[in-house]
């Protein structure tokens, strides 16, 4: 009974001393693998391209029952399908989300969607048919080497993916379930009109990057010269070349180029003819022009517009209940916002079911710290498409 | 001087050498005062009357050594809620993390003497830790994307990022004498204070380089491991009444006053980089070394003041027969502790002098109100229970993982002195506290220097302390 007290308080100490927790209470990481392949394509402009796979935690490929979704990962113009990987790390961003049940398991394809031009915009054209070398190509390559899930395939995109992630899911709506855009160009109309900022359009912007200047070195006017100064000090000169290869391209004798306006031959094909483009303005303007427009051309860009065939698809798209995913930094460089909030509206109106967010600096990140640029917060927003994808998959 | 007397004071001398402190805003010292939740001031008459009151130490009638230890396990949680672009991955969101379980021991050691030949005065010395903190957390990584695939950085980030070890300790000799029915005690002597910091700041390249708005936000942040480690001595002084105006009535007033602690150290910190060889690639050739993983170290001297509260306290106490009821209320001047000025002295990771710093603290005086009762069930048993509602000293506006002391706390308490033999007494006390959980919303910059002084999140605080002691009387 004397001893009552003593074992009394041992006991509480060694009760004490035994407390252990957790230090971090979050999701045990599982790791998924990252392959290296090469898809071949039946056009030569394409060839042999690289492509990055991402398989689940778990995947093993001696299970021959079980199927995954496949989402297809579309770089940016200027990149190539390394860029998720080598900028994004969507390896662990994926392993992270499966792990902390954010997103399902899913096989993610990350194909090469870069051309000679520096960006195929996911188009057929005589640059190359990247269209059909997804939605075939590609798709085939997994389905053949991968348990894939054909009935549940998604894609999303950054900037010019973002433009081919909609595109194909407004195009193939029988093979894409959902599509996600991050700042994509998917209003082409946009580029016409004036920034309210600058009071500018992106059409006379790419003039901009050509003045031209007298003796004394004052700016006389702008024109695109021939050959095209396409590089990094031309950046929307090099990227609208690109979209004319994907959206206007033209293919005849070198003679008939008009390289003094619109045409710009780019290559000479094995059969003697020059495989060219065509844009879709004036390319010679005075200091107070308004930009010139050749309709014809721009048509042909129309045809390949999201907005547009949006308008042409929507009922299709309604009728299969595609997931359509919008988002678009507030400060976009390229102003893209503006794509994105004419697509809002359109699908608004449609009564067509998307999620839509132009995301801006809250009061936590003060916008001179942390504008949303292009593509600066796709670390974070990726977060929000693949749940989004996984939702609808 | 009898021979007890001695081997008391060589006992106290030796065991100084491994008395530590750590772990947690102390709630008082020995156990019979923490067992009656801290009202205790009109009660005290052992050699806890040191730090409680020290006009108790004319209570004292027989020599008297002490030896006590406290246990102190805290339980303290941490949800992030940076939302800072690049945070994101770095720290845990959305998930909660948990300080690193650590059981602190707090030995104190007493010696009291009924001194003949003070006549009535008596005398007392003890070495005890009226203040603690201390919280270990593993809350930063690197986020997802800050080095490649494959890369090994040449030193890895800590595992236990942000931690905090504060302890004061005092060597106090006090002596207190009776008049009548009022009694007067003072006590004082030097305290050794140390203080241990280390926290992740985050380095945001922009501000060299605007260009680098274009960053990937992952990017946009490179984690400082800073660690800060300081030691100094002050001193402090308490003094006490008690004053018994009616049979079986006790009023208690005591005071605490410690003089600034001057602390010297080191300060080291090392600014990790991310790996990605894209990036690399593209910059420019100065921008180059932001993108190559690589850890720049740089070290220095540092110097500064830490300020320590006074407090003011007083007590009542009345006895019906073998059960006493106590309530004390003190306040705590934590309103001094607005700011640690550190002077540091060095070079930093680019060549340059290592600039000042301040850590803004911008704490707030406390009140804290305590219930004791007393109970002497039988000659060899006093059961004591208590109870205390403290107030948070830390405000919104700098509230960080550091400090353990999250808000208004209430504890309860339970503890029991038993009669070994004659001379021989056994102390134990448990005690269990919780915070009030605390949210805390948007980062604020105090002091407009650019840098957020708090951490948004949910915190949440308990402690489980318990503490033995023996007292052999002589």
């Amino acid at each position: 009974m004397r001893k009552l007290p003593l074992v009394f308080a041992l006991s509480m100490f060694v009760l004490i001393s035994c407390m252990k927790v957790e230090e971090v209470e979050g999701p045990v990481l599982s790791h998924g693998v990252l392959e290296e392949v090469e898809i071949a394509s039946s056009d030569p402009m394409i060839g042999v391209k690289n492509a990055m796979v991402y398989l689940p935690p778990g995947y093993d490929s001696l299970d021959t029952t079980t199927t995954y979704p496949l989402v297809f990962l579309l770089h940016g113009y200027g990149w190539n399908y390394s860029f998720f990987q080598d900028i994004e790390d969507i390896a662990d961003i994926a392993d992270y989300m499966i792990s902390a049940g954010e997103m399902r398991k899913c096989i993610l394809v990350m194909p090469d969607g870069k051309n000679s031009l520096g960006g195929s915009f996911y188009t057929d054209s005589p640059f190359g048919n990247y269209d059909t070398y997804i939605t075939e190509e590609v798709l085939s390559f997994m389905e053949e080497n991968y348990p894939v899930d054909t009935t549940k395939i998604g894609v999303l995109g950054i900037s010019m993916g973002g433009y081919g992630a909609l595109k194909l899911t407004v195009s193939h709506p029988d093979i894409f379930r959902v599509g996600a855009s991050h700042s994509g160009p998917i209003a082409f109309q946009v580029f016409l009109e004036s920034d309210p900022i600058t009071g500018i359009n992106m059409m006379g912007a790419m003039l901009l990057e050509n003045p031209v200047y007298d003796s004394t070195g004052n700016v006389v006017g702008y024109r695109i010269p021939y050959p095209p100064l396409l590089d990094q000090d031309h950046p929307l000169t090099t990227m609208m070349f690109a979209m004319a290869g994907a959206f206007s391209p033209v293919v005849k004798p070198l003679e008939e180029f008009d390289t003094l306006n619109y045409e710009f031959p780019m290559a000479q094909l094995p059969d003697g003819q020059w495989l060219g483009v065509i844009l879709p303005i004036d390319t010679t303007a005075v200091p107070g022009d308004t930009v010139g427009l050749r309709q014809d051309v721009w048509e042909q860009w129309l045809a390949n517009d999201v907005f547009t065939l949006i308008g042409q698809n929507y009922t299709v798209l309604d009728s299969l209940n595609t997931g359509l995913y919008i988002d678009c930094g507030g400060e976009d460089e390229l102003f893209l916002q503006y794509h994105a909030m004419a697509v809002h509206d359109l699908l608004s109106s449609l009564g067509i079911d998307h999620y839509y967010e132009v995301f801006n600096q809250g009061p936590l990140y003060p916008p001179d710290r942390f504008p949303a640029r292009h593509g600066t917060h796709l670390y974070l927003r990726l977060r929000e498409s693949l749940r989004y994808i996984s939702e609808h998959l | 001087m009898k021979p007890y007397r001695l081997w008391g004071l060589i006992l106290l001398f030796m065991t100084a050498s491994w008395l530590t402190a750590a772990g947690f805003s102390l709630s008082g010292v020995g156990t019979k005062g923490l067992s009656m939740g801290g009202a205790y001031r009109s009660v005290v008459s052992d050699w806890s009357s040191i730090f409680w009151n020290p006009a108790g130490l004319a209570a004292v009638e027989m020599n008297e050594i002490s030896l006590t230890g406290t246990f102190i396990s805290p339980l303290s949680s941490y949800v992030p809620h940076t939302q800072i672009p690049g945070y994101d991955g770095g720290y845990p969101m959305r998930y909660r993390v948990n300080a690193k379980s650590r059981l602190f021991v707090l030995p104190q050691i007493a010696y009291v003497m009924n001194a003949d030949f003070l006549s009535s005065t008596k005398f007392g010395v003890a070495l005890f830790t009226p203040f603690g903190l201390g919280a270990s957390w593993d809350l930063y990584d690197p986020p997802i994307g800050f080095y490649e695939r494959g890369y090994t950085p040449p030193k890895a980030f800590p595992e236990h990022d942000w931690e905090s070890d504060i302890s004061i300790t005092c060597a106090y000799a006090g002596f207190a004498r009776k008049f009548g029915p009022l009694s007067i005690g003072l006590s004082g002597g030097p305290l050794f204070g140390s203080i241990s910091l280390r926290k992740v700041r985050l380095y945001d390249p922009v501000t060299v380089d605007t260009s680098l708005y274009s960053l990937p936000v992952q990017f946009r942040y490179f984690p400082i491991d800073t660690r800060f480690d300081g030691s100094g001595v002050s001193f402090g002084l308490n003094f006490g009444i008690k004053l018994e105006p009616l049979k079986n009535l006790t009023l208690g007033l005591s005071g605490r006053y410690y003089s600034p602690v001057k602390l010297t150290g080191d300060v080291n910190s090392a600014i990790y980089f991310p790996k990605n060889s894209v990036l690399e690639s593209l910059a420019d050739p100065e921008g180059k070394i932001f993108f190559q993983g690589g850890v720049l170290e740089a070290d220095g001297d540092v110097s500064t003041e830490l300020k320590l509260p006074m407090s003011l306290g007083g007590g009542i106490s009345y006895a019906f027969g073998d059960l006493t009821l106590a309530f004390d209320a003190e306040l705590t001047t934590w309103s001094v502790l607005d700011q640690i000025a550190l002077d540091i002295t060095g070079i930093s990771f680019f060549g340059d002098s290592l600039p000042d710093d301040t850590l803004v603290m911008n704490w707030r005086n406390t009140w804290k109100y305590s219930f004791g009762i007393e109970y002497r069930g039988g000659e060899r048993t006093v059961i004591r229970l208590g109870a205390y509602y403290d107030e948070g000293a830390v405000t919104d506006s700098t509230l960080t993982p550091l400090i353990p002391d999250i808000n208004s706390k209430v504890s309860v308490n339970v503890g029991l002195s038993y009669l070994l033999t004659d001379r021989l007494t056994f102390d134990f006390n448990y005690e269990f506290v919780r915070a009030s959980r605390k949210s805390v919303s948007n980062f604020v910059d105090v002091d407009s220097d650019g840098e957020p002084d708090n951490m948004p999140g949910e915190y949440s605080l308990s402690v489980d302390a318990a503490g033995i002691g023996l007292s052999f009387r002589f």
